[in-house]
């Protein structure tokens, strides 16, 4: 199998240049696709399961990928490579969640933006991104536009228009705790059965899961009330129990018997 | 004896430099402007009936030659049974079958083609288990298997699924049981899946206007293509040359015909012109053949003292669409159908299975490895019936020299100490096999053994020769049918030959590319006997060739040639060293210092062919075709995590009987080879499919191997118990130590979950499924 589509590829060097490209791509009314890593791409057109009829790398643009750091928080471009992250952030929990997924050589390619982005149902890095309740740079239309990830994403991210997401901005804050627990089927290196990251604010819990259902899952509360249903692993499961999946690598039930194994060992070490 | 100079040591392999700088060139390493290229549609129903194929828009596209379907090639191809097309005629059996090949001048062309070509099936419910497939009323996937010609030792039955059966019946089973004061009953299941070599397969036809056809294949059985090719098509095999490369692993799954046919077909469509086939990875997965699955049922008894009294046994193996080598798998699996036991009364029927899964073809083990998970199985349930330590329990009933088969085929002094192997393992895991010791709060260890052998399973004729050619230094040719597929087998021969002529190994030059036009002929690269049956050729060749020395030397020197002796590039006189000539003035023939010439040059020609071997009863499998045998025993020790089921092999070991280590280092490296084969058989691997028998896993994405991170430690020993018609001793070893894995690692499992862990893959999943079952 080869690629046989007639592709295009374009990789502007600036913001303005993916502007100008992108705009002269819709005017004409071409078909294009955001090509960052490239990994789910590549496969996805090996096997005919992408129409498209042109690649705009965004690789070139140095905004995309730079991690910039602060005083305060940590801006990501969206073509940043986890290993990037990995390397430069090491003690961040959006780095250790990173390094878990895929193996180390394939992690220089993978991004940031391609996991947030991408057709596989994982989007495993969103896990302590929604938790962290972060913004994120949007290009739309020509303007870099500011908002919540979460105005964004609701099971998959929602951009319109050839919007691009362009940078995640990480504040740099303290947690009361953090915690994160990953199972495979079999082989480490493999996408998640279930992929458990929780972590508390000084007001807020919050529970996300990926591979858990057909997407990924939160549960958020006040602290409060988590300190009240803390020592009920049936209260804690409650609502996101009945989103369990079955799929080739793993059934609904033993899905929530990792989760309420995952919750246990996180308990343990929040008491 | 002398001590030796080669035998023993382990040399870096001869192909070694080139291959780790990656300038060795493999099949599809040769591109040239003159090529054409195929592409191959395949079906995407595991059943159905093809109604319609329409190629008129493919034929259209530029650079496309031909376009081929199944009503181009009205003919079945097969090595034992012939019921298989090239191309799918009017019926697919599998998910992945070929339905139509494309021709054309680039590769992208050939598939932007192929994917014009629409296909019109009317899909039929599949049947995708043996037991199904032998199910009342199970629809009948080869309706005119009474029309396909095979083989006298293949046995298959029409009107049913069943390709082939097998039968042993050894002394009386129902005497057995009633002497038997513990009986177990188990079964095991085993889905099929892929060898997942590093190279996907290809082929390369080319006809010659003089009648010539070359064929250029990432085979391990070049001699076999042609044979195959020449019958099939009707060529004369003098005109058939297949050239086999360095293979970039095989595993058995590139020991029959492949993409060969198809390629000739393809060729011949397009005038001669040569044709490249290649699969890509999805299609080595699951078009290409793999391995074969199995359902067993096994009945085992054992008196008081803990002595076998009698097996009976049920191997139903999933061949899938196709049959290919996987009637002779299953016929493998019956005549050593008990392991490495000694058991008296056994009645096995092994029968060989069509279902429309992915189809079967040899894989590492023949049959072994999923008969040796059934009767592994069984073993460990005896001996906790019997409340007896596992590996006691082995060593009491190991086969010894002066024992039988299944087959009744008695055991010779050539038998490897199993007893002694069983030992090893058991010492180098610490003992306290079947002990479950808790380390921690969550995490517990345990301890899994078990017993393997395996003779290879070929034609009673099998053979290999081996011819040597000089050089004018001296130095030495070595020419044989091996395929090099990784395995070092032409570093163990240039070794062989450097004992014999006591040169260094840096004047042997083994020939590293098989032609079957030039190299003599062997049967296959395959079933663990490459090194023996082409290393006695070669000892029988560079004797030859050492006579020859001799022979112009004693006229030269004028002493009798049993006065000489060959060594260190010279041919002397074994009482005056000084008075002798070197190898190089003799090679290419004597000159007198008058000038006369003598003699010519020195070509030594050796060759082997299996001795005494028979076809077995058809109703008793009596015989005797099974060469020699290698036994060997191995071991895991397990981390389990009881809160979810993971777990992680800490140490893999192996002690196996070999005869003669060759080559040390290469020899570690294929038993080790093997453990991570059959560790990956046991816990990752295998084929998935969802009702209609669509392969869900035919990517690397989703078909997971075992990689570094999850390698155990291995230990592995070796034992020499002279194989005495084998090469300096030595007897075939590529094969076994993939075959003990899946038991040793489902019954240390199965001690842990307080149940027989009866399926493979072994998930964590399965494994705590298992476990909840016991507590209710």
């Amino acid at each position: 199998m080869i690629i046989t589509a007639d592709l295009v590829y374009y990789k502007p060097e600036s913001v303005e240049e993916l502007i100008q490209c992108v705009t002269a791509l819709s005017d004409k009314g071409v078909r294009f696709t955001y090509y960052s890593g490239g990994t789910e791409i590549v496969s996805a057109l090996r096997q005919n399961k992408l129409q498209t009829d042109a690649l705009v790398d965004i690789k070139g643009v140095q905004a995309l990928t730079d991690i910039t750091e602060t005083n305060d928080e940590w801006v990501i471009g969206a073509a940043v490579p986890l290993n990037q992250i990995i390397d430069q952030m090491p003690d961040s929990l959006l780095a250790k969640v990173c390094g878990k997924i895929a193996d180390r050589t394939i992690r220089n390619v993978l991004t940031i933006g391609g996991n947030l982005c991408g057709r596989l149902p994982y989007r495993e890095a969103v896990l302590p991104l929604i938790g962290m309740d972060v913004e994120v740079v949007v290009l739309r239309e020509g303007q870099l536009i500011r908002k919540k990830l979460s105005e964004i994403f609701d099971k998959r991210m929602l951009l319109t228009n050839n919007a691009l997401l362009y940078q995640i901005i990480l504040p740099k804050r303290a947690f009361k705790w953090n915690f994160h627990r990953r199972f495979t089927e079999s082989i480490g290196v493999d996408y998640p059965t279930v992929h458990m990251v929780a972590m508390a604010t000084e007001n807020q819990v919050t529970i996300g899961l990926s591979g858990f259902a057909s997407f990924p899952v939160y549960k958020m509360m006040p602290i409060d009330e988590f300190n009240s249903i803390k020592h009920s692993l049936e209260a804690l499961v409650d609502g996101l129990i009945h989103q369990a999946k079955t799929d080739e690598r793993c059934s609904a039930e033993y899905r929530v018997h990792l989760l309420k194994t995952a919750l246990t060992e996180w308990l343990e070490v929040v008491s | 004896m002398n001590e030796m100079q080669q035998i023993g040591k382990s040399p870096l392999r001869k192909e070694g430099p080139d291959k780790v700088r990656g300038s060795i060139r493999y099949a599809n390493d040769d591109h040239s402007a003159h090529m054409l290229h195929g592409a191959l549609k395949t079906s995407p129903h595991a059943y159905a009936r093809i109604i319609k194929i329409d190629y008129s828009e493919a034929l259209k596209q530029p650079g496309v030659k031909a376009v081929i379907t199944g009503e181009d090639f009205n003919q079945n191809l097969g090595l034992y049974l012939c019921d298989k097309p090239p191309i799918a005629r009017e019926v697919v059996r599998y998910y992945g079958e070929v339905v139509a090949a494309v021709v054309a001048s680039t590769y992208r062309q050939a598939c932007k083609a192929r994917d014009l070509i629409k296909v019109e099936y009317e899909v039929l419910k599949p049947v995708l288990s043996p037991v199904e497939a032998l199910a009342e009323g199970a629809p009948v996937i080869h309706e005119h298997m009474a029309d396909y010609s095979h083989i006298p030792p293949i046995h298959p039955e029409p009107g049913t699924n069943i390709a082939n059966r097998t039968r042993i019946r050894k002394g009386d089973i129902e005497v057995g049981f009633k002497n038997a004061t513990h009986i177990i009953e188990t079964e095991v299941h085993i889905p099929p899946g892929d060898h997942v070599a590093m190279e996907p397969r290809i082929a390369i036809a080319e006809i010659k206007s003089s009648g010539d056809i070359l064929i250029t294949s990432s085979t391990q059985a070049p001699f076999v293509v042609k044979g195959l090719m020449s019958t099939f098509f009707k060529i004369d095999p003098g005109k058939l040359v297949v050239k086999a490369p360095l293979v970039g692993g095989g595993f058995g799954g590139k020991a029959g015909i492949q993409l060969e046919g198809l390629a000739y077909i393809l060729s011949k469509r397009v005038g001669g012109r040569t044709v490249k086939l290649v699969n890509s990875r999805e299609e080595d997965l699951v078009t290409s053949p793999g391995h074969i699955g199995l359902s067993a049922k096994v009945k085992m008894g054992a008196d008081a003292e803990g002595k076998l009294t009698a097996m009976d046994l049920y191997y139903a193996f999933n061949s899938g669409g196709y049959a290919d080598y996987a009637v002779n798998v299953s016929r493998a699996a019956a005549i050593s159908c008990t392991g490495p036991y000694r058991v008296d009364n056994v009645s096995c029927d092994s029968l060989c299975v069509y279902t429309n899964l992915p189809f079967a073809t040899a894989y590492r083990g023949f049959g072994h490895i999923e008969m040796g998970f059934a009767i592994e199985s069984g073993m460990e349930l005896l001996a906790k019936s019997l409340n007896m330590d596992p590996a006691k329990f082995r060593r009491i009933n190991a086969i010894k020299p002066g024992d039988t088969t299944p087959g009744q085929s008695k055991l010779n002094r050539s038998t490897g100490d199993l007893e002694t192997c069983l030992l090893r393992v058991e010492a180098l895991l610490g003992g306290n096999i079947g002990e479950v010791i808790k380390l921690d709060e969550y995490r517990v260890l345990t301890k899994g053994i078990s017993g393997l052998w395996k003779a290879p399973a070929m034609p009673t004729n099998t053979d290999a020769g081996a011819i040597v050619t000089f050089n004018a230094d001296g130095s030495v040719n070595v020419h044989t049918g091996v395929v090099e597929i990784g395995q070092g087998t032409k570093t163990g021969l240039a070794q062989i030959a450097a004992e014999m002529f006591k040169l260094p190994l840096d004047k042997i030059h083994v020939e590293l590319e098989v032609n079957t036009r030039i190299s003599p002929s062997d049967w296959a690269t395959a079933a663990s006997r490459g090194l023996m049956m082409a290393g006695v050729a070669l000892i029988e060749a560079c004797e030859d060739a050492i006579a020859q020395f001799k022979q112009t030397a004693s006229e030269v020197l004028r002493v009798p040639p049993r006065d000489l002796v060959v060594a260190d590039g010279r041919v002397f006189v074994e009482d005056e060293p000084e008075h002798g000539l070197s190898m190089s003035q003799i090679a290419l023939g004597y000159v007198y210092p008058n000038g006369n010439a003598i003699r010519g040059q020195v070509i030594g020609v050796g060759k082997y062919i299996a001795k005494g071997l028979t076809d077995i009863d058809p109703l008793t499998g009596e015989g005797h075709p099974d060469l020699e045998w290698t036994l060997g025993a191995e071991g895991v020790e397990i981390e389990v995590d009881l809160r979810t089921y993971h777990y992680k092999i800490n140490k893999a070991v192996c002690c196996i009987d070999v005869g003669k280590v060759v080559n040390p280092e290469m020899a570690r490296g294929q038993i080790i080879g093997g453990m991570a084969m059959g560790i990956g058989y046991t816990v990752f691997e295998g084929f998935k499919w969802n009702t209609r028998g669509q392969i869900s896993n035919d990517s690397l994405r989703d078909y997971k191997i075992m990689r570094m991170t999850e390698a155990p430690k291995y230990e592995v020993e070796f034992l020499e118990s002279p194989q005495y018609d084998g090469p300096f001793g030595a007897r075939g070893l590529g094969e076994q130590s993939v075959i003990g894995m899946p038991g040793a690692i489902a019954n240390a499992l199965s001690h842990v979950a307080g149940t027989t862990v009866s399926q493979i893959p072994i998930t964590p999943e399965r494994l705590w499924k298992k476990a909840q079952e016991v507590k209710r």
